[in-house]
């Protein structure tokens, strides 16, 4: 892929303990469930905040979410009020588009907003997926060492190694019992000894 | 158990009235044998438009490469069996290419089928090798067929055609206590007859039957093991095949001359194995003991114990990648067999194959004698089959069934190989050699020290 000009695809981004600790002090009113949070709320706070307009039907920016998703948006909302972030107005547009993104949906589906705040690793995994969606890596380290410790915390990939493995049981069960059925079952001509 | 029938219809999705009316002929002949079983070909309008595919290959592609390179296909066939094979997913990592043998078939049968595999084409082979161990094959019912576009290739070496049709094609006979016995067509000989028969006269209603019914069948092909060939050649018949087609155990060159001479038809020694289907052939030129690899999707290598592959002309294990078996893709199966590979020719050879771990026997004057030197020294003599026994104090039993003058010429070749060492010929009686069908060596002396 071109990169045009001089600028590395990857920023440097702010340091990640200090996210991290954000993130562990979140309020239990941004876990609350979907139902007793406005998340849609909560996005146009943020928005205000950074100085951006709010959208003429702001409701539509969570209108496909499931209300797991918005649960884990309501954090990650939480986490982009760090100074770091609101010192960076124009990250806005890619911010509501990482709210809205399929990659938050499925961590979302894997993992509850409760542990993304009480569990270290998930904790880690949110903030480094937030920073890897904006296009930063945590100051400190390379592009190389980020990603590296991202997949080893991994939710979605490691739910699909599972799910693989689990299939691939199934698949050797399937096979397994296909041959034992069909040992019992006259096979098919052959034309020569061996 | 008996295995469960299957109808008419499963046997045979793609017969016709021709293929009903050949069936008819076979399973109701006047002369026919007390058939023992029922089974067909299975192929359906996908499993023949594939057979015919692999033909089409078969006669375009090239089986050539040389030492050190492999063929090009082989690149891909690999990934596809580490994407796609449960057992190559596991092993085929981080560049390496393990081998993988006989007790990988035999503890995990199912980890070779392909993911990608329809389990409602699965049908399984049962086989025990010379250790004794009962395998299961997953097997698909292309591969049986792909072995005739197979043979198809051999005959052509040796200026033959099938016609199929309106004939008998192929008569596997046998010569055993007892087997399985059978009637069938080939759609892809254009639904040719094809039937497996039994020469022990028990299995028929009259022994002349036995005559009556070949000569009737008058098949353009034989296939059989070396035993079952030379017993079709004591009946007096009529007819005479276009070629003869041996396998299971090693065709001695005497006993294939003798056939040839006797059914005035080429007799080729077909190398193959259940788990790898046909692997080498004897070509028409050959006089030497050399079989020309045979499939264009099989790839062959001789590796040393440790997997590393032996330079041309030097013997070591039968390795090989590739088969005619869809649901049993091979990835550096050890054949438990042993030869040299030659590329001196257009298409590369195995040169004095032997079929199990090679044994070593102490000469009269106490020098090592590879076994395989024995089978070189015995090429003259038309044995359908042999063991030798060497015991611990150095007595040598050889075990066969043949007449006085092929007994005489026994020993001066083991005289020849061995030094002038006391030898007993065993004659054994026709039951043994009904179920015995194979060359056997057995040393029970130390193996020798490497000089």
């Amino acid at each position: 892929m071109a990169n045009n000009g001089n600028a590395p695809l990857t920023l440097i981004g702010p340091q990640l303990d200090s996210l991290l600790h954000r993130l562990a002090e979140c309020p239990e009113e941004f876990l609350l469930p979907p139902e007793r949070i406005d998340v849609v709320a909560l996005a146009c706070d943020h928005l205000r905040v950074l100085g951006r307009s709010i959208p003429h039907a702001p409701q539509s920016i969570f209108v496909l979410a499931l209300p797991a998703a918005q649960s884990l948006a309501a954090v990650v909302l939480w986490l982009l009020r760090d100074e770091w972030f609101l010192a960076r107005p124009e990250l806005a547009d890619a911010s509501l588009t990482f709210l809205r993104s399929e990659v938050l949906a499925q961590l979302a589906s894997l993992v509850p907003a409760e542990a993304v705040v009480s569990d270290a690793d998930r904790r880690e995994e949110l903030v480094r997926l937030c920073l890897k969606e904006l296009g930063f890596c945590p100051a400190g380290e390379s592009e190389a060492q980020a990603a590296d410790r991202l997949t080893t915390l991994d939710s979605v990939e490691r739910d699909r190694v599972i799910r693989e493995t689990r299939s691939a049981e199934a698949r050797a069960r399937q096979v397994r019992e296909a041959m034992a059925r069909k040992r019992a079952e006259e096979a098919a001509a052959r034309y020569s000894p061996e | 158990m008996l295995d469960a029938p299957l109808t008419e219809a499963e046997r045979f999705p793609l017969l016709t009235d021709r293929g009903r009316a050949m069936l008819s002929r076979l399973r109701q002949h006047e002369h026919a044998p007390r058939w023992t079983y029922s089974c067909g070909e299975r192929l359906t309008e996908a499993g023949l438009a594939d057979v015919q595919a692999f033909a089409a290959r078969q006669g375009t592609e090239r089986r050539r490469w040389k030492y050190g390179k492999t063929p090009a296909w082989v690149g891909d066939f690999i990934d596809r069996c580490r994407r796609d094979v449960p057992f190559y997913r596991q092993r085929l990592i981080h560049g390496r290419l393990p081998t993988c043998d006989r007790e990988d078939l035999r503890r995990e049968p199912w980890s070779f089928v392909p993911d990608s595999a329809d389990l409602n084409d699965l049908i399984v082979y049962k086989t025990s090798g010379t250790s004794g161990n009962l395998l299961h094959l997953p097997s698909h019912p292309v591969a049986p067929a792909r072995y005739l576009p197979l043979f198809e290739s051999a005959l052509a070496a040796h200026g033959v055609a099938l016609t199929g049709g309106d004939c008998v094609s192929l008569l596997q006979v046998a010569a055993q206590i007892r087997t399985y016995t059978f009637a069938s067509i080939s759609s892809y000989l254009r639904e040719a007859g094809h039937a497996k028969i039994n020469l022990n006269p028990a299995d028929w209603f009259h022994a002349d039957d036995r005559r009556m019914f070949f000569d009737d069948c008058s098949p353009e092909l034989v296939t059989g093991d070396p035993f079952a060939l030379e017993q079709l050649a004591e009946l007096e018949l009529q007819a005479r095949p276009k070629a003869i087609l041996s396998s299971a155990t090693m065709l001695l060159p005497a006993l294939r001359d003798r056939l040839r001479r006797h059914f005035g038809c080429p007799v080729i020694d077909v190398y193959s194995m259940n788990e790898t289907g046909p692997i080498a052939f004897t070509h028409a030129d050959i006089v030497a003991d050399e079989h020309e690899i045979l499939p264009h999707n099989l790839f062959v290598e001789i590796l040393d114990e440790s997997g590393e592959p032996l330079p041309p002309e030097t013997r070591g294990e039968i390795v090989v990648t590739g088969g005619v078996n869809p649901f049993l893709p091979l990835v550096r199966y050890r054949t438990g067999d042993f030869a040299a590979l030659t590329f001196a020719h257009e298409v590369p050879r195995l040169v004095g194959i032997e079929r199990r771990r090679p044994v070593v026997f102490r000469a009269n004057d106490g020098k090592p004698v590879p076994s395989i030197s024995v089978t070189v020294a015995l090429f003259h003599v038309p044995l359908p089959f042999f063991s030798l026994h060497q015991a611990g104090n150095g007595a040598i039993t050889f075990r066969t069934r043949c007449d006085r003058v092929s007994e005489d010429m026994v020993r001066g070749a083991l005289a020849d190989v061995l030094g002038a060492s006391p030898v007993v010929i065993e004659q054994l009686p026709w039951e043994a050699a009904w179920r015995g069908k194979s060359i056997q060596y057995i040393c029970d002396l130390e193996a020798p020290q490497p000089q």
